[in-house]
């Protein structure tokens, strides 16, 4: 075999090695932007103070559910799973369907809405109204909507939005540690909506 | 402390009161300073421990949600604090999150630059455990969770500056409370110093005037007070002693003088007795003894009987024995009457006696004389009455002195005295022995009483040794039998003597 053969053999192989790469770093941001939201989302609850009666009727545990289509990967789920809020370890439930049951509306305090459930937001919003539930998704427009909170990703960085009068429709009191980190938004009324 | 113990009571209370008050001063100066540096230092660990709570606490969803802009804005705060020269806020794994730096202070390190060089010193003399910055951490936590690290460092230098002001201040109130209690001590010490310069005044002029009369004046009712009365009361009682000693002595005197006559009356009367009743005897046992010595004389002519001369003999010897005890009581008599009549003058009692023992030594030939004889001593005496007294001394010894052994004669010098001894071995003093020296009185037993012996000798030896300011006395000796009698006469002392024993 010949010099040149070898050199072509490595050549060949860096070439491969640039096509797979490509692929890898960009599932890695996607894993990194999904852990922030999962790690972000599940944060929030550490600067909202539920009324007593909603935490006092779960069982020990805190609600974080999922509508829609699983926007996590089991990394992000990993990083969150033995987190604890306000005490409580958090409880993850995924309802795909995207309805959530009377019992589903007992024991979540988070609801995740998923970019799968784009188009139902503004019923899911109807149905979780005046409820002490912290709302967030990464839809946009979601909190001039009625959510309470919407992730924005701007240059690889996770900023959020807060509804502060959602907040304070949903008896829920958030930090100013929290409002003073976020863009402030108001919902969007009916009229401007039409 | 031997300068203070040598220094005017006036300055050495002044310096007492001076000396305690700044010792005082600095004690307590000293302790607020100390007091005062630890508090400050604690107030500030305070003041920064809170800050540190408040913008940790403020920090915590920068820290969760990984806004350092905010963090660093929160930090920003604590430039209203110009000793805060740096704060910091670390994530959990210890990387920098955020910062703050002083504009006062240069370059990116955290380090402070230190105080000025008197703050240095002052920092290094007085509270050396404080270094130039202190920094305080603080763990940032979230629902009791650490989350991030807060660190906030000041600088010391406002906190030396304010305690040299602090310092500065007491030293300024120190100098001023020096001189007012330099005031009050000048004005103070007068209540003790008073007393006791009063004290050494009377006392100075009491030795000096021997005056006790003198008193000092005082209204004080303190332990100063009640020395100045006690010493009151002493120089009242000195006083008061000193009159009655001067009564008791004038009184003595009196007395003295009043026994000192009598006693010389009484000699008279009895010299005068004795004279009479020696011319008495004299003249009227004269005329009887020559009328029977007549009448003898012509019986022994008339009878021719020879066997009766020996009576005539025996008559005969008994009336010279007769003339001579006339004789001698006229002598003693005229003796006592004279003696003291006589004058002393200085003599060399040494040389004296020498030449009288040399001419006994002459005259008894039979007899052995040793003699011991200081030199040169001189007394104020009668030659003549000290030669008589020395016979009848060495006379006595001869008579009473057992056979073949000495007669010893000393002269000895006893500081402002000499003692004239002249022993002899024999028989010993009898009972009565302080009898021996009155006058008619001999205590010889009858082997050793001669007939012409009436008792005179030993008087006229208590009777020169008085006359010249001396006595006598009569001692058994202790080795041996045998008697010794020891006259002691005052030493002569001449003017220059006497004057140099008064200096």
């Amino acid at each position: 075999m010949s010099e040149s053969f070898y050199l072509r053999l490595l050549f060949f192989f860096n070439i491969v090695l640039v096509f797979l790469s490509i692929p890898i770093s960009v599932a890695d941001i996607r894993i990194k932007e999904d852990t922030l939201k999962a790690v972000y989302s599940f944060k929030f609850g550490k600067f909202v103070q539920w009324p007593e009666s909603k935490l006092n009727n779960s069982k020990k545990t805190l609600g974080y559910c999922i509508l829609g289509k699983n926007p996590f990967t089991n990394a992000a789920f990993k990083s969150i799973e033995n987190a604890l809020v306000k005490g409580r370890k958090l409880k993850i439930q995924i309802y795909s369907s995207g309805l959530l049951s009377d019992d589903a509306l007992q024991d979540c305090h988070i609801v995740y809405v998923s970019q799968s459930e784009k188009n139902h937001q503004q019923h899911i919003l109807a149905v979780l109204r005046n409820r002490p539930i912290l709302t967030i998704s990464d839809i946009d427009g979601f909190s001039q909507k009625g959510g309470m909170i919407t992730l924005i990703n701007i240059n690889e960085r996770i900023h959020f939005e807060i509804n502060p009068v959602a907040f304070k429709r949903a008896g829920l009191k958030v930090s100013s540690k929290l409002i003073e980190l976020a863009r402030l938004v108001t919902e969007e009324t009916s009229e401007h909506k039409q | 402390m031997t300068w203070l113990q040598n220094l005017p009571i006036k300055l050495k209370l002044i310096a007492m009161m001076m000396i305690t008050s700044c010792i005082a001063m600095l004690l307590m100066a000293l302790a607020i300073a100390i007091n005062e540096a630890v508090t400050e230092h604690v107030s500030l660990k305070k003041e920064l421990e809170s800050l540190a709570q408040v913008i940790g606490s403020r920090s915590t969803g920068s820290l969760t949600f990984n806004d350092s802009s905010t963090a660093t804005e929160n930090l920003g705060a604590l430039q209203v604090k110009d000793n805060i020269v740096y704060a910091a806020i670390f994530q959990q794994d210890g990387t920098l999150f955020a910062e703050y730096k002083s504009v006062l202070q240069s370059g990116n390190s955290p380090s402070i630059n230190g105080p000025s060089g008197l703050i240095d010193n002052v920092q290094k003399i007085i509270i050396p455990k404080f270094s130039d910055t202190l920094e305080i951490t603080k763990d940032i936590r979230l629902e009791g969770e650490r989350i991030g690290e807060i660190l906030i460092i000041s600088s010391m230098e406002t906190f030396y500056t304010n305690l040299l002001n602090y310092l500065c201040w007491v030293a300024l109130i120190g100098i001023a409370c020096f001189g007012v209690s330099l005031v009050v001590a000048t004005r103070l010490h007068h209540l003790i110093s008073n007393p006791v310069l009063d004290l050494h005044q009377v006392t100075n002029s009491i030795s000096e005037k021997n005056d006790y009369s003198i008193r000092i004046n005082h209204d004080r009712d303190d332990e100063l007070g009640k020395l100045i009365t006690s010493f009151n009361h002493m120089l009242e009682q000195i006083q008061v002693r000193d009159q009655e000693l001067a009564q008791y002595s004038n009184q003595l005197e009196t007395q003295v003088a009043d026994r000192t006559h009598e006693l010389f009356e009484s000699r008279q009367r009895r010299i005068q007795w004795l004279e009479n009743m020696a011319r008495f005897l004299k003249h009227e046992l004269k005329n009887t003894t020559v009328g029977i010595k007549t009448s003898l004389e012509l019986m022994q002519r008339r009878t021719q009987n020879n066997t009766l001369d020996v009576y005539f003999e025996r008559a005969d010897r008994s009336l010279k024995y007769m003339n001579v005890l006339l004789e001698n009581v006229s002598n003693a008599s005229s003796l006592e009457a004279s003696v003291y009549k006589e004058s002393l003058s200085p003599m060399n009692l040494s040389k004296m006696i020498i030449s009288q023992l040399e001419e006994y030594r002459s005259v008894y030939t039979d007899s052995t004389i040793v003699d011991h004889v200081d030199e040169n001593v001189h007394i104020s005496g009668n030659p003549d009455r000290l030669k008589q007294m020395l016979e009848k001394l060495i006379s006595n010894a001869l008579e009473h002195c057992r056979k073949e052994t000495a007669i010893q004669v000393s002269v000895l010098k006893k500081q402002s005295q000499v003692e004239i001894r002249v022993e002899n071995e024999g028989i010993k003093l009898p009972e009565n022995k302080e009898r021996i020296f009155d006058l008619f009185v001999s205590l010889r037993d009858e082997e050793h009483q001669k007939s012409d012996s009436l008792g005179l000798g030993l008087y006229l030896v208590k009777l020169i040794a008085e006359s010249h300011g001396g006595w006598v006395r009569a001692e058994d000796l202790k080795a041996k039998n045998g008697v010794i009698f020891t006259v002691t006469l005052p030493l002569f002392q001449s003017p220059t003597t006497i004057s140099e024993r008064v200096v």
